[in-house]
This record gives structure tokens, C-alpha cells and sequence, in this order.
């Protein structure tokens, strides 16, 4: 089923996706750049910013050796995670009541972007480092539990509860792949999920969330008010769409039309068709990561490709089901789509990963440790 | 199923790759699986929920513009247009969603040229809705809208523009900035001229802002047009020579009234002093009153033609009668009415001529009271003439008791009755034509653009009043008064007038005054074939001034020049 899947799919589909990204956020953000800035480009020569510094990174990432990425694991996910942490202190910059970037002066940046990056490598590393003891509960699921609770501890004070929940997933996924027995899993999940629901129910703003989430038309002006708009740009794009720039959710009715919710826009501009066609794109980039997962030399390589492929597919239908209506609303960037600069280098530097794995090596071929 | 399991599966162990693998095709159908519901949730809410939604989104992203029409015109008899409108912009805000308030008021300031405490004032308080500035110009809307400041938005707007300025303002009215007549012809007219609001469906965004100009709307639909009989070169030269009257004679108020008597037509109807219309709320409203219409005075001696058309229908008296006119002093009841000059005997004409109170007193006496109420009031006095003017005074002309001897002989010169100025010209206007009923005829067409259809009036000519003989008779004796009496002053030449002067003392504090009264002069031109019939009205001229010597002079130049611009020269016999 992964045959055939590989690097030339994935730098098409994610050059398309990019493509179809800066159109939709220019049609997502001209109007909202207009008035804020007086200028329709704006946002979208901000994301030619973050295009070119992530097309930097990310062939960097594609080509530095995979042995010294191996090496500095762990001191990136310490890094990542001290970048966390740094936001609680007076470094961090406030926004919509939640201390999630980062900034000393000009452009800010978000740390759980780049922490997700680093709890990629850091699991990567241990797994496969211990991928004979997998078996044993400690190994697979207590180390991994240690590595993700630290940065997902640090997003809840932010608070960013949808980050916390996103760095939890990569290493349920992470830990799946890299081997570790189903009943770990499922005893781990058994106790993981209560936890969750417990953290997600604590705070009042957090259930009213939920709950605007199963009716969100019972509150449409209130707390259902972003999620009723985003149902209603694809409810008004139909099959094929209003046209390109056409839309008018944007006009202030959804708010963050041009970050989180831009599949909206997409829906509501070029319809079924267009929301298809993304979505499908993401889906192959999904399963293209994965071919390259599956032909890597190593288990290192084959973990940090699973994983740099959750920042694509995972992050993607995250997204697209909190847009759509199917999970609860939660902050989760659709990679190489939404504005953010820091989101684009992220997943770009993902691809490059993921093109480091894929390329082919000559030399030593170290085949499974 | 009680086998123990071995602490590691060897399995796994020992082949890791094809775990992996195993573990990444599941990973794989996920994926495949997670998008696979992504899209099926998309086709439901873009291909079933999608009409559903889009009714939703459809009522909060329209609105519709409520455009009032464009008023019609208000043209006069040559068809110039003496009140049009036309779409202006003006200046709202909504102050709570301004963010730098002082910055705002500085910058609308410098464009409006206004003070900024003034907008600082509009735009305090934190209001969702506020009027900055209505009716700008052009030129101010496009650097207002440049200036782009979120919360500051235009509107555009009807304004009514009256190009004449003060012209015939007190009777074209004006409308309020809602584009509603308020007052004379623009409130009679009103239903005709405001036709019927346009709606005009449009975009807004989340803040309400609206997302079409209102360039772009289709369909700019318009009230109907109005052509008045009004002829606004005649009027211009009634208003030149009202306003020289007055500065001549000291007059507080000037009203002119010139009708048509074959039709009707009012071809003139000034007040002066006047107001400019397109700045109505600066004026005073005492000036907005069209007094011709709404303000009922004693007319004095203006009356007398009248009298005597009553007294000869009624066969009270003859042409050829000669009256006693007791030089200059009469006892009525416990009172005495006298005569500027004493006269003796005197013919009916030279009653008129000399406008003679004792010898009119006595004819109101022959007619006796019933038949002398009953005669002026076909003449249209004590009721509206039916024009449809807002507010139109139907002056008062009581019934007499038979015991009411000096009521009745003080209403033989026009006191203890009042008459608008237009009451009278109607009245003259019947004895013009030979005795026919007239209506003021205010419009003589109603254009609707819409349905691309009009309405004419009919002329204002009705029934037979008097005969054709007493009237021809009275016009006879209104010339000599002209000839060789009192209104002299009335005098063009190559033409014959028909006139009479009137000076009626007004009342104050209950008796009449020597020295406040109200001149004025009935006139008719050319007396044979009547073309135009004129009322001047002088209230209050300094004292020594009347009839003869204030209005009669104003009948003359408008009428001179009435004559030759309505280009019906007739030469004198």
C-alpha cells in the first residue's frame, strides 16, 4: 500500500498545497490587512517571509547528516522545550488572553511550533535507541510520557490545552509505530483519557467550548459564533464555490479567516471541489510520509519520518475537523496554509526532514540497529 | 485460553522491520481513514446542509439600502425648474467603534472646516450611531472616504435644491432633509413629487459597513414632476417691485397675487420679505407663511366692486342711480360713518370712483343684509377657494341678524369681514371673465417619469356666478377708477385698466387705527379681454400711504411688464 509512495509525491502535492495556500490566505486576509494595515498584501508578503526562510530550513534539514541530527536529539528538545518555557516569562507576548508567543521587539514567533519539531526528534531518538525494550512499559511509554509532559505541561499554563493535546497524539502515534505492545497503549490510553477530559472540563472556558462544539448553533452569537460562521463559508460555497476572492465570510463575520480557519475560505471560494482537493492533497502527503517512513534505513529515520509527517497529515485533519465542525475548536494551524510564519518554516522544515530520509545514501548502508 | 503468555512476543522481536511496516500500513489506512471522513463531513455540509447554511448566512450577510426616491421637480409654466434634487453623501459615525477619537476629530475637522471640539463632541460618548456632518460636498465625501477611519462612514442622501433661491419661497414651500414636503406647494404636491422608495439589495461585512456604492444602484427611481402655472419671470419682477414698495413706504409685509381669469392660473404669487429655501432651518418660520393663502385681513374699500356687483345682480339698484352720499357724514345706529371727502349726490360709477363709504353703506342697505352675505359668498369670501393649498384661510364673512344695521353698512367698504389676498384675485378674476366661478389653478401637469404618463389639470373656470352683464358693468365702473379716481397710480400706457384701491385701517386694541393700515389694490388688465388680474397687499406702509398711493403703483409696473412678457399687447381704444 506504501509502495510507490514517496518523496516525488510528497514535494508535489506539498508545492501544490503551498500554492493553493497563498491564494487563499491573500483572499483570507487582503480585506482584514486592508484595515489593519491600509495595505491589501500585508499578511501575504509576511508569508512570503516565512516561504523563504522555511525553504532555508528545510533544505537544511534535508540535508544535514541524519547521524548528527540523531546526536542533537534531545539538546533540540531541550531547546524546544526551554523556548516553552520562556513564554511564561516576561519574554512572552500576549494574545487573545493566552501567552503563546515569543519576541523581543519586532516579529514574534511560536515556540510550540518549533516544540513539536523538537518532541518529534527527542522520541525519535529514544525509541529507536531502545527499540529492544520496547516491551517493557517503562521504556515505551514512561520515557515518552517524561518527554511530552514537560513541553505539554509548560502549553497548559500558557494555556494552550489544544497544543498540549496535539504534542499527546504525536507520541500516542510515535510510541504506536515505533513498536510498543497494544495493551500498553490501550492501558495508557485508559488512564491518559480520563486525565484529559478532567483538564478539559476544569477550566469553565474550556467546557463551554465543548459544549458549543456539539450544538453550535444553540449559542450562534456566542460561544457557537466561529464555528457557525466557518459551517456557514462551506454551507455557502456549495460544489465549485463562490470564486476565488468572491467570499464573505472573511469580511469580519469569521474571525481568523486567515489562520485557523482558512479551509472555510477555501470552502466557501472554490467549494467542495477546492475543500476536496486539499484535503486530498494532505491525505497524500499523509500516506507519502509514511512510503518514506516505511523504506528508511533505520529506525531513527523511519520515527522522525512518521513523526515529521504528523506535522503535515495529523496538524492538517486536526485542523480541518475543528473547521468543519468535528472536533472541538482548538488552535491548530493547517499546515502550509494558514498565516504564520512560524507554522510554514516548521512544516517545511518537516518536508525537508522527511526529504533527508527519503534521499538515497550511497554510502554505509547501516540497515535496522 | 489459559496459556501464559510469553513476557515478549518472539515474533515482533525478531523480525522489527516487518512490525514497523505492519504498524505503518495501519498508520496509513488512518490516515486514509481521518481524511476519508473529512471529506465525507465536507460533501454533507456543502452538498446537503448547503442550501440550509446558505440561508443562514445569506440573512446576515445582505441588507438593503432604503434609498428615499429622488424627489420630482417643481418647474414653472416655461419649464424651469424652480426645486430639484439630487443625491448628496453625508457624514456618520459610529463613535464606539472609533479607536483614536482625537485623531479622528482633528482630521474630520480639517476637511469639514469645522472646529475639532465639535467632532470631539459628536464623537464622544461611545454612541453607535451619530450624524457628523450631513450634506457635504463632493469633493469633502471623497477626503472623508479617503481618509478611511473605521467607525466614519457616508451615506448617501437626498437633498433638495430651490436653484431661485428666495423665489416664490414662502409658496413653494420647502422639503425637510428627509426629502418630505413641509410646507406650501411641496406639501399640497407632496404624494405626486416623493413617489416610492428604493430599495437596493446589497453586501455588508460583519460591522455592518456597507459593500455598495450607491453609484452602482439600478433603477434611480424618481417622484412625479410638477409644472406650476406659476410664471417665474413675472414672479421675479412681482418680487423686485414688492421689495421697492416696501423700501418706498415702509410696508412690514408685501403680498402679490396674479391670476389668469380665463384660467385660473396662478401666474404670480410673492411674499416679501422672503427666505432662502435651501437653508430653511436658519430662517425664521414667521416668513414660511404664504400669506395670501393663509392670512385673512379686512380688505377696506378693495371690497366695494363686490358690493355693487351683489347690488346690481340683485337688481337693488341700477347703473344709472344716483345716491345721496350726505357730504361725508352718516349716522348708522349710534355711529357715524364717514367719507374721506364729503360728496353729495353721486352716480353709482362715481361711488366706486371716489370710493365713497356712505354711499356703499346705503347700496348694502338696498341689498339688505341676507342677499349681501349671500352675494359675497358666491364670490367665493367667507370660503376656500378650493386650491388645495395647505392651510388655506377661508377668511369670515358672518350672516347679519336683522337688527345688525352697522355690521351690515361696515361691510359694504370691507370692515367686519376678512379675505385672503387670493380671495380677492379669485373674485376679480370672476368679474374679469364675464362672470364665471374661478379656482386657482396651482399646477398645470403632473409628469410621472416611471410610467411615462401625465395628468393635466383642468382650468380652473366653473359655473356662472353673476352675468355677464352686471360684470361687464362693474369692470366699466373699476376703469374709471383708474381713469379718474382713486387708483390713478394704476395707470399703463396703451392699455385700459380696471382697478380698485383699498386702504383699511387695521384694529388695534380693539378700535381702528388712523395710522396702521393695510393698502391695498385690486387691478385687472387689459379690461377688455381680461389677461391677467392682480392683488397688491401693503401691511402697515408709514401713515399717509394707501391704497392708491402704495399698491396701486405696484400693479402697475408688474403689470406692465405682465402684459408685455405675456405678449398679449392691446392696444388702448
Amino acid at each position: 500500500m506504501l509502495k510507490g509512495l514517496g518523496a516525488p509525491q510528497l514535494i508535489g502535492s506539498a508545492a501544490v498545497v503551498i500554492g493553493l495556500g497563498l491564494v487563499s490566505l491573500y483572499s483570507a486576509s487582503a480585506v482584514r490587512a486592508e484595515l489593519v494595515f491600509g495595505v491589501s498584501t500585508t499578511y501575504l508578503l509576511r508569508q512570503f517571509e516565512g516561504l523563504a526562510i522555511g525553504l532555508a530550513a528545510g533544505t537544511l534539514a534535508a540535508l544535514l547528516p541524519l547521524g548528527m541530527l540523531r546526536k542533537l536529539a534531545f539538546v533540540a528538545w531541550g531547546g524546544t522545550t526551554l523556548l516553552l518555557a520562556a513564554t511564561l516569562t516576561p519574554l512572552g507576548v500576549q494574545h487573545h488572553g493566552a501567552q503563546r508567543w515569543l519576541g523581543i521587539g519586532g516579529p514574534t514567533f511560536q515556540p510550540l511550533e518549533f516544540a513539536k519539531l523538537g518532541l518529534v526528534l527527542g522520541l525519535a531518538r529514544w525509541l529507536s535507541s531502545h527499540d529492544k525494550q520496547l516491551h517493557r512499559a517503562r521504556i515505551s511509554l514512561g520515557v515518552p510520557a517524561l518527554l511530552v509532559s514537560i513541553p505539554a505541561g509548560l502549553l497548559l499554563l500558557q494555556p494552550d490545552f489544544g497544543g498540549a493535546a496535539i504534542l499527546v497524539a504525536f507520541t500516542v502515534v510515535l510510541v504506536f509505530v515505533a513498536g510498543a505492545r497494544l495493551s500498553h497503549l490501550a492501558a495508557a490510553t485508559a488512564v491518559a483519557l480520563p486525565s484529559l477530559a478532567l483538564i478539559a472540563i476544569s477550566e469553565p472556558y474550556r467546557w463551554s467550548r465543548l459544549r458549543s462544539f456539539v450544538d453550535p448553533f444553540a449559542d450562534a452569537t456566542g460561544q457557537g459564533y466561529q464555528l457557525v460562521q466557518s459551517l456557514l463559508a462551506f454551507g455557502i460555497g456549495g460544489t465549485f464555490g463562490t470564486g476565488i476572492g468572491a467570499g464573505q465570510q472573511k469580511l469580519g463575520f469569521l474571525p481568523e479567516a486567515h489562520t485557523d480557519f482558512i479551509l472555510a475560505v477555501v470552502g466557501e471560494e472554490m467549494g467542495l471541489v477546492g475543500v476536496a482537493g486539499v484535503l486530498g492533497l494532505f491525505g497524500l502527503m499523509g500516506v507519502a510520509s509514511l512510503g518514506i517512513a516505511s523504506r528508511a534505513r533505520d529506525s531513527f529515520s523511519m520515527l522522525l519520518a512518521t513523526g515529521a509527517g504528523l506535522l503535515l497529515w495529523l496538524q492538517g485533519c486536526l485542523n480541518a475537523g475543528v473547521a468543519m465542525g468535528l472536533l472541538p475548536t482548538k488552535g491548530a494551524t493547517l499546515p502550509l496554509f494558514s498565516y504564520g510564519r512560524s507554522s510554514l518554516v516548521v512544516s517545511l522544515i518537516a518536508i525537508g526532514l522527511l526529504l533527508n530520509v527519503a534521499r538515497p545514501r550511497a554510502s554505509r548502508r547501516s540497515g535496522w540497529r | 485460553m489459559k496459556r501464559r503468555r510469553p513476557a515478549v512476543a518472539p515474533r515482533r522481536r525478531a523480525r522489527p522491520a516487518l512490525m514497523h511496516a505492519r504498524r505503518l500500513v495501519l498508520l496509513g489506512v488512518f490516515v486514509l481513514g481521518c481524511y476519508g471522513t473529512l471529506l465525507a463531513r465536507a460533501a454533507y455540509l456543502q452538498a446537503v446542509d448547503s442550501e440550509w447554511l446558505q440561508e443562514i448566512a445569506e440573512r446576515q450577510g445582505r441588507t438593503t439600502i432604503h434609498l428615499g426616491p429622488l424627489r420630482g421637480d417643481l418647474l414653472d409654466r416655461n419649464r424651469d425648474r424652480l426645486a430639484l434634487s439630487a443625491t448628496v453623501e453625508s457624514v456618520s459615525a459610529s463613535p464606539r467603534r472609533i479607536e483614536a477619537t482625537e485623531d479622528a476629530a482633528r482630521k474630520l475637522a480639517r476637511i469639514l472646516k469645522r472646529s475639532a471640539a465639535r467632532f470631539r463632541r459628536i464623537l464622544a460618548g461611545g454612541r453607535s450611531f451619530v450624524w457628523v456632518q450631513r450634506w457635504v460636498t463632493p469633493e469633502e465625501a471623497d477626503r472623508v472616504r479617503a481618509l478611511g477611519i473605521t467607525g466614519v462612514n457616508l451615506h448617501p442622501e437626498r437633498k433638495r435644491f430651490y436653484p431661485s433661491r428666495d423665489l416664490a419661497a414662502a409658496y413653494l414651500g420647502f422639503a425637510g432633509r428627509d426629502g418630505v414636503g413641509l410646507t406650501g406647494l411641496e406639501l399640497a404636491f407632496d404624494n405626486a413629487l416623493r413617489g416610492h422608495p428604493t430599495s437596493i439589495p446589497a453586501r455588508r461585512d460583519a460591522s455592518g459597513v456597507r459593500l455598495i456604492r450607491f453609484a452602482a444602484s439600478p433603477g434611480d427611481r424618481r417622484g412625479a414632476s410638477i409644472i406650476l402655472s406659476l410664471d417665474s419671470r413675472l414672479q421675479h419682477v412681482a418680487e423686485r417691485e414688492l421689495d421697492a414698495a416696501i423700501a418706498r413706504t415702509g410696508a412690514s409685509h408685501a403680498t402679490l397675487v396674479a391670476i389668469d381669469p380665463r384660467t385660473g392660473d396662478i401666474l404670480a404669487l410673492a411674499e416679501r420679505p422672503s427666505f432662502d429655501p435651501n437653508l430653511f432651518w436658519t430662517q425664521s418660520p414667521q416668513a414660511f407663511r404664504t400669506r395670501a393663502f393663509v392670512h385673512p385681513f379686512e380688505p377696506g374699500s378693495t371690497l366695494k366692486p363686490f358690493v355693487i356687483a351683489v347690488g346690481l345682480e340683485e337688481s337693488a339698484i341700477r347703473p344709472g342711480d344716483r345716491l345721496d352720499c350726505e357730504h361725508g357724514s352718516w349716522q348708522v345706529a349710534d355711529h357715524v360713518i364717514r367719507d374721506a371727502s364729503p360728496y353729495g349726490e353721486l352716480s353709482i360709477e362715481d361711488v366706486l370712483r371716489v370710493s365713497s363709504n356712505i354711499c356703499a353703506a346705503k347700496i348694502a342697505e338696498k341689498i339688505g343684509s341676507k342677499r349681501l352675505v349671500a352675494g359675497l359668498r358666491k364670490f367665493g369670501f367667507g370660503r376656500t377657494t378650493g386650491s388645495g393649498y395647505p392651510g388655506e384661510a377661508a377668511g369670515v364673512v358672518r350672516a347679519l341678524g336683522k337688527h345688525q344695521v352697522l355690521e351690515r353698512a361696515n361691510l359694504a367698504f370691507g370692515q367686519g369681514m376678512t379675505a385672503t389676498a387670493l380671495q380677492l384675485a379669485t373674485g376679480g378674476a370672476m368679474l374679469a371673465n364675464g362672470g364665471r366661478r374661478v379656482w386657482p389653478r396651482l399646477a398645470l401637469r403632473m409628469e410621472s417619469p416611471e410610467a411615462g404618463h401625465a395628468l393635466d389639470w383642468p382650468s380652473g373656470i366653473g359655473e356662472r356666478v353673476l352675468s355677464e352683464a352686471t360684470a361687464g358693468t362693474i369692470i366699466e365702473m373699476m376703469e374709471a377708477v383708474v381713469e379718474n379716481g382713486t387708483g390713478r397710480r394704476a395707470r399703463i400706457p396703451h392699455y385700459r385698466v380696471a382697478g380698485k384701491t383699498g386702504t383699511a385701517q387695521k384694529v388695534v386694541d380693539g378700535t381702528y387705527s388712523k395710522d396702521r393700515v393695510v393698502a391695498s389694490f385690486l387691478g385687472i388688465v387689459p379690461a377688455r379681454d381680461p389677461r391677467l388680474v392682480i392683488v397688491v397687499v401693503l401691511d402697515e406702509p408709514d401713515p399717509g400711504y394707501g391704497g392708491g398711493s402704495a399698491a396701486a403703483p405696484v400693479f402697475r409696473k408688474v403689470a406692465s411688464f405682465g402684459m408685455s412678457h405675456l405678449g398679449r399687447a392691446e392696444s388702448a381704444e
